[in-house]
């Protein structure tokens, strides 16, 4: 099992790495597999040439960028949930709030990237605004519509058994509704990734992001191939921690 | 008298159709403290709809429904409702499902631990306290519903098809398990059901309703001591009078529905083969 799952990954780096060999690809711009591990070595453990700005920097820039996501998540998480959770349940608070949000939807988070800059400048701040929106969204539609579908007779069973109606929310459809909450939560966590990324190419001047959108600048596309990889790598470690952390909550539900 | 139910009717607004349906028409019945009755009738003769107005999950469009005296007003714990699909709470385990209620209440620890552990041992759960609903089979999932609602001390139970979704051995050995609740505990209990052998097992009295529109068309009484031999001869012949009952009711709303149907096409095929 484990050895048909690597299989994929390890063909297409070899082929990479052959075809560079080879001399069908233009290592300027498509550097191999190798060269980008030793690059991403020099970044993370330090050495390499002398003039190269990045060598050892990789954890400050990872850690800029993991701090940006769950500070971003955090509040959308937040503010999904209690949104999501009221305009599933409360008819009035649907009519008032949904409107609003399924507009400000489809606008592309990079939209607000202006506005991000004026408000917040070239800080953290910035970028935290910007993750903090684009996870919202799907945070925000799981969690309505995981509430909206709670069956009405667990309901009915909850007042007959005297909840009083102002409970109905927190102690029955919010429960019911957490698969739906764990997995608006992921695909936030998705969203926040990718979002800190942008906002560090364009806004903030640190992070993987701003590594990445510099290095383009020098063409060390050995570089950006290591920093795609990082950002691949830590939104997956980002996944299996929320999997991990949200699985005793999840424990009654079919198919975990 | 534990329930009166006085010239009920309900009455729906079928959004699909865009016409009204009358499920109850003018139901009345009179149920005593420690009965046990059971409304018997065919599908979607409005059976379940009476149950939930009792339950006070329906408002009747008219008439007037009392239990213990005081008249319906929205479900509560005084009325424990066993459902047929169940309604346990998925993320709750078996001994959280029967504490449910007791929380809602604010009763002490102590005495909810107890009470669960009284009522889970009522219902011959002992063993099963952690575990999930999912992982408990039909008859045990809905052995928890029934602790859920006796743990609340109920004046009156009202189960709705509670073992219709059970196979035929669970269901009669839920039926025996709830007799012996039924005779320990001496709620009142109303019971809807459309088998007529489960009424003829379990009933002091059966209240046979007709199809939709649906209204009480006979009372049985079953005068009989329990446990019941379903293939006695007082059994067998009072079975064969409320299957003929319930045949010709069937027989007679599905000759109504096929007139309804054929009269909502113009009459034009005559005229155009003259």
């Amino acid at each position: 099992m484990i050895l048909r799952r690597i299989v994929t990954p390890a063909a297409v780096i070899l082929l990479w790495e052959g075809l560079a060999r080879a001399g069908a690809l233009d290592v300027r711009f498509i550097p191999p597999p190798t060269r980008v591990a030793a690059t991403w070595v020099v970044w993370v453990a330090g050495g390499g040439p002398a003039a190269d700005p990045y060598s050892g920097t990789w954890l400050l820039a990872a850690r800029d960028s993991a701090i940006r996501v769950m500070l971003g998540f955090l509040i959308a998480a937040a503010a999904g949930v209690a949104a999501g959770a009221l305009v599933g349940w409360y008819r009035a608070a649907e009519d008032l709030l949904d409107p609003l949000v399924q507009v400000a939807r489809p606008i592309p988070i990079t939209a607000w990237v202006p506005f991000a800059i004026i408000f917040f400048g070239f800080y953290t701040a910035s970028a935290v605004f910007l993750i903090a929106l684009g996870a919202f969204f799907p945070i925000f539609v799981n969690t309505s519509a995981g509430v909206r579908r709670v069956p009405a007779v667990l309901v009915r069973a909850a007042r007959m058994l005297g909840t009083p109606p102002g409970l109905l929310l927190p102690r029955v459809a919010l429960p019911a509704a957490l698969p739906y909450v764990v997995t608006g939560c992921r695909i936030g966590m998705g969203a926040a990734w990718v979002l800190v990324i942008v906002s560090e190419m364009v806004a903030v001047k640190s992070g993987l992001g701003y590594s990445l959108w510099n290095a383009y600048y020098f063409l060390r596309m050995d570089l950006i191939i290591a920093a795609m990889a990082s950002v691949g790598g830590l939104g997956f470690l980002a996944d299996r921690l929320l999997i991990w952390a949200t699985r005793p909550l999840l424990r009654w539900s079919e198919g975990d | 008298m534990q329930v009166v139910v006085d010239g009920v009717v309900k009455r729906f607004v079928d959004a699909r159709r865009g016409r009204d349906v009358l499920a109850l028409d003018g139901v009345s019945c009179q149920i005593r403290e420690r009965e046990f009755v059971t409304v018997l009738g065919p599908s979607g003769c409005g059976k379940s709809t009476l149950l939930n107005i009792l339950a006070g999950f329906e408002e009747p469009t008219a008439g007037t429904v009392l239990v213990a005296g005081k008249p319906v007003r929205g479900p509560g714990p005084d009325r424990g409702v066993v459902f047929q699909e169940y309604a346990l709470f998925p993320w709750l385990t078996v001994e959280e499902n029967i504490a449910f209620g007791l929380r809602n209440k604010k009763v002490p620890p102590d005495t909810r631990r107890r009470l669960v552990r009284d009522a889970i041992a009522l219902v011959g759960l002992g063993g099963f306290e952690h575990r999930y609903p999912r992982e408990l089979s039909g008859g045990m999932r809905q052995r928890v519903g029934l602790a859920r609602v006796l743990v609340m001390n109920p004046s009156i139970l009202l189960l709705d098809e509670p073992f219709a979704a059970l196979d035929a051995l669970t269901r009669q050995l839920m039926q025996d398990q709830l007799l012996e609740v039924w005779t320990s505990t001496r709620t009142t209990v109303v019971l809807v059901t459309h088998s007529v052998d489960e009424a003829l097992v379990l009933s002091d009295r059966i209240y046979v309703m007709s199809a939709r529109p649906g209204r009480i068309i006979q009372v049985v009484d079953v005068p009989l001591p329990r446990p019941r031999d379903l293939a006695s001869l007082e059994l067998n012949a009072l079975r064969a009078q409320i299957h003929r009952l319930i045949a010709a009711e069937v027989r007679r709303s599905f000759e109504e529905q096929l007139l309804v149907r054929e009269g909502s096409f113009p009459p034009v095929g005559n005229t155009q083969s003259r």
